[in-house]
């Protein structure tokens, strides 16, 4: 599958800086959008930002072509990083931070140039049950623990776990069946 | 419910639902134990078609403190290495590359907070010192590389920004000394020297290791 910005990750892992910066340049704003996403703030998400290319440029080596593609790589990484962050804070936050747990079906535009996974993720999805697909939509994009998620939607903790225990099986088998 | 407990794990753990403790479980369990990698690795891919709900946010141009925290400031290694005559050679390269090394080690201890503890190595060398400042004394240990050749010293060398190097003496396997004025905001330096130390008190011979305490 074509993947661009694989050639650039494997760049960075034999210490090439100017492919650092372009990869930088291709990649930020998405890995912004990932990270503004989970931790709702600002200056938290720009300090997690240095912390996410850091570490980029210390383990480019580990990424592995034949694994997955470069993107999911570098989201992969920045969505660790800012879910172990928002696991770091204390329990309560302000209510602004608060997400909705039903995060809305995806944007026309991202509907269309979806893909490959994304097209099969999104087929599958679409055969769950519709509160358990917006909880594990929700759940997904937000980076929330089950006890936030639960707080939050205003559903009893084990109802949630469940739902999304069972999404997640279910997306399974439908993503493996295809 | 599942077959696979370890897979379901393996999933919660990617989808992010997993408490604070339970998370950091599984991240190492995950480092540790391949069969049980491959399961998030797999649940990764599986999920990462959601990645697309993530729209793009303009990030504002982080570059340059990403890159001073990773390779150091442009300026700091000119002003340095612009004095040292010895260097501009075929070897400067390589100790600019090696420089950075160090510094990229002092970068990431440095940003836990405040760090008075550095490694001085070079790429060079299989030298390594620990350098560490505590109640007004600079101590140097050398933990990895051998002692001077016959009719070689390992010179230490102090360098403030902006000015050349002065020499704080010779150095064996280990350096106790009164800490160099103001305490930080210095890199400290050792370069192979004749038996004795350089003759005219300026560096002469190749850097075998070198670190830095940042300004705090």
């Amino acid at each position: 599958m074509d993947d661009p910005l694989a050639p650039l990750l494997i760049k960075v892992a034999a210490q090439d800086r100017a492919a650092f910066r372009k990869l930088y340049h291709a990649s930020s704003a998405k890995l912004m959008g990932v990270v503004l996403r989970i931790l709702a703030n600002r200056s938290e998400a720009e300090d997690a930002m240095q912390e996410i290319y850091t570490r980029v440029w210390l383990r480019a080596a580990a990424f592995d072509a034949q694994k997955g593609r470069a993107m999911t790589w570098l989201i992969t990484l920045a969505r660790n990083h800012a879910i172990d962050r928002l696991r770091a804070r204390p329990v309560t936050q302000d209510d602004a931070d608060l997400d909705k747990i039903v995060d809305l079906t995806p944007r026309a535009e991202t509907r269309l140039i979806a893909m490959g996974e994304a097209k099969r993720i999104n087929a599958c999805i679409d055969r769950l049950d519709p509160s358990h697909a917006s909880a594990l939509r929700g759940a997904y994009l937000s980076g929330k623990s089950y006890e936030e998620l639960a707080l939050v939607g205003n559903v009893p903790l084990n109802t949630l776990r469940t739902w999304l225990r069972r999404g997640l099986l279910s997306l399974k088998d439908c993503m493996d069946e295809r | 419910m599942s077959a696979d407990p370890d897979d379901l794990l393996a999933a919660e753990y990617v989808l992010g639902a997993l408490d604070g403790p339970a998370r950091a479980d599984v991240t190492e369990r995950a480092k540790r134990d391949p069969v049980f990698g491959a399961k998030v690795i797999a649940w990764q891919n599986r999920l990462s078609g959601l990645n697309d709900d993530y729209a793009p946010v303009r990030a504002p141009n982080l570059l340059p403190r990403i890159e001073n925290r990773l390779f150091g400031k442009k300026p700091f290694l000119q002003r340095i290495f612009g004095n040292w005559s010895w260097l501009d050679n075929i070897f400067g390269q390589a100790v600019l590359t090696a420089l950075s090394v160090a510094l990229l080690a002092w970068m990431l201890s440095f940003s836990q907070g405040e760090v008075l503890t550095t490694t001085l190595s070079a790429d060079t060398s299989s030298l390594r010192y620990t350098a560490h400042l505590e109640d007004g004394q600079l101590s140097l240990t050398r933990t990895a590389g051998k002692p001077a050749a016959a009719g070689h010293s390992y010179e230490l060398w102090v360098i403030f920004d902006g000015k050349d190097p002065k020499s704080l003496g010779l150095i064996a396997d280990t350096l106790i000394l009164a800490a160099p004025k103001p305490e930080t905001g210095y890199s400290l330096a050792v370069t192979e020297e004749p038996a004795g130390g350089a003759p005219d008190g300026k560096p002469t011979g190749p850097l075998v290791a070198a670190g830095r305490f940042e300004k705090i």
